[in-house]
């Protein structure tokens, strides 16, 4: 390799863009010769020189703190996406069940825990908690964990669908109704009761289902119902849906609620609009009364 | 491990490269508001093409080849379109430049106008340079990208990559070499 060999090569050198054998070359050259030494030298004088003028620049803090926010946003987003209103829903529905058991007791767990004791919400307790439709445990059980999931998800402690483990409602159909006596169950349910009943029922007027569709998750048929508020949009999942008809609900106003219902043996959501009520139900369930839950859903 | 959020995914590989869009763009888009703007339409468009990133690849090159697209596509909508360098024929080859440049006398007073220049005087000349060359010799210098990455951002060949790198430097070289001239400054003898 000549002088000019060397220099042509010297800027790709310093790039780390050179074959091995050229890289061998220059260093065998530039033993041997102190004017291209002093030209690399030189060169890496300007990169440098050049790199700490321009490096030096930082991204403004308004910058940072918008992308953080805009993050924070999107997860919060996602984690709607991914259920949440359901659980929200299965919360406020217990801590309507609680009030039916202590409607008048100030400074009860569920009192501090901001759930607002309307009329509606205690309507709705009592034909919620109907005798012989569903043992009351199940109903409590189900939704103390339930708030306690919700709970984790509002934390940012589950942040993909991998870490809920198994589905809700499997979880339980296989053990909720024996999980705890009614009492504990229900009182299991206050303690975790909070933030998420003071945000259902309302959350979902206003909006009109986008979508209904059929999704798979873990091999499992999930019936999602997307409804949109215009700046947000939210999906109801049902978990063991097997055969709902989703489409007569598109564009629907969802102005009325939505009820989430549990049992040993299956879970229905009932969707009510202002126009009527729709319902989608489990085929497993074995346990339901049509006219009954068509009476819930309008005590919303 | 608990897998995370798509977004929180995204937050975490990109916060770190923050500062390197933010120069980035300070350099293509000239002002400041322009250049906040630019570094937060990028982040929006990767965090939407965010699926399409290759993971155990340069995560900081695809950034800036999502931030360099935005700015062409936005300077397209903006202003008139800026004129293709390579295709009008108007630079020579490397080893033709070369030949010339290694003929010239002037290689000591040119490091030292870029040595002793200011950093407000190197931005200014940077700024300077036809965006073609700014923005390789940007990803080059400044962000150590490969030539093969920068390839990528700008979506030529590698040997237009080495081309207008090598252009770059020296026009910088010149124009630093100019200003200080022009002051009075840096020079230990005129090279006529």
């Amino acid at each position: 390799m000549n002088c000019l060999d060397c220099r042509r090569l010297i800027e790709p050198w310093l790039d780390d863009a050179l074959e091995v054998s050229d890289h061998v070359a220059i260093l065998e050259h530039l033993d041997r010769c102190p004017p291209c030494r002093e030209r690399l030298a030189a060169e890496e004088r300007i990169r440098d020189r050049c790199r700490r003028a321009l490096a030096a620049e930082a991204c403004p803090e308004r910058v940072r703190a918008g992308f953080g926010l805009a993050m924070r946003r999107e997860r919060r987003r996602e984690r709607v996406r991914r259920g949440a209103p359901l659980l929200v829903l299965a919360a406020s529905l217990v801590a309507a069940a609680t009030l039916r058991d202590t409607p008048t007791k100030p400074g009860s767990a569920l009192r501090s825990g901001v759930a607002p004791e309307t009329p509606t919400r205690l309507r709705f307790a009592s034909r919620f908690s109907a005798p012989g439709r569903c043992p009351a445990g199940a109903h409590g059980a189900f939704v103390a964990w339930a708030s306690a999931e919700y709970d984790a998800l509002v934390r940012g402690r589950l942040a993909d669908d991998e870490a809920l483990g198994d589905d809700p409602v499997s979880r339980l159909c296989r053990g909720g109704a024996r999980l705890s006596p009614p009492e504990e169950a229900l009182a299991d349910a206050a303690r975790a009761l909070g933030r998420p009943s003071r945000v259902a029922g309302a959350a979902l007027r206003g909006g009109r289902v986008a979508c209904g569709d059929r999704l798979a998750w873990r091999d499992r048929p999930v019936a999602r119902l997307l409804i949109d508020f215009g700046d947000r949009e939210v999906a109801l999942y049902e978990l063991r849906c097997r055969d709902v008809e989703l489409a007569a609900l598109h564009g629907a106003p969802s102005r009325a609620g939505v009820a989430l219902v549990a049992c040993p043996e299956c879970d229905v959501v009932a969707v009510t609009f202002e126009d009527g009520v729709a319902l989608l139900v489990s085929r497993q369930c074995r346990d339901w009364d049509r006219d009954w839950l068509c009476d819930v859903a309008r005590s919303f | 491990m608990t897998p995370r959020s798509r977004a929180a995914r995204f937050e975490a590989e990109a916060a770190p490269h923050l500062d390197a869009l933010y120069r980035t763009a300070a350099r293509l888009a000239r002002s400041p508001a322009d250049a906040e703007d630019l570094v937060q339409d990028g982040l929006l468009k990767a965090f939407r093409f965010f699926d399409s990133w290759k993971p155990g690849t340069n995560f900081k090159a695809w950034l800036m080849r999502v931030l360099y697209t935005t700015f062409v596509s936005g300077r397209r909508s903006a202003g008139p379109p800026l004129v293709d360098l390579d295709a009008v024929g108007e630079l020579e080859t490397p080893a033709d430049a070369l030949v010339r440049e290694l003929d010239r006398p002037d290689y000591a007073e040119r490091e030292a106008a870029v040595l002793e220049a200011v950093d407000d005087r190197i931005k200014a000349a940077v700024d300077s340079l036809p965006e073609e060359l700014r923005v390789v010799f940007l990803l080059a210098t400044v962000e150590d990208l490969k030539y093969r990455e920068i390839a990528e951002v700008i979506g030529r060949p590698l040997g237009t990559v080495m081309s207008r790198l090598f252009r770059a430097r020296k026009a910088l070289q010149d124009r630093l070499a100019d200003v200080a001239r022009a002051d009075g400054r840096g020079l230990r003898e005129d090279p006529r």
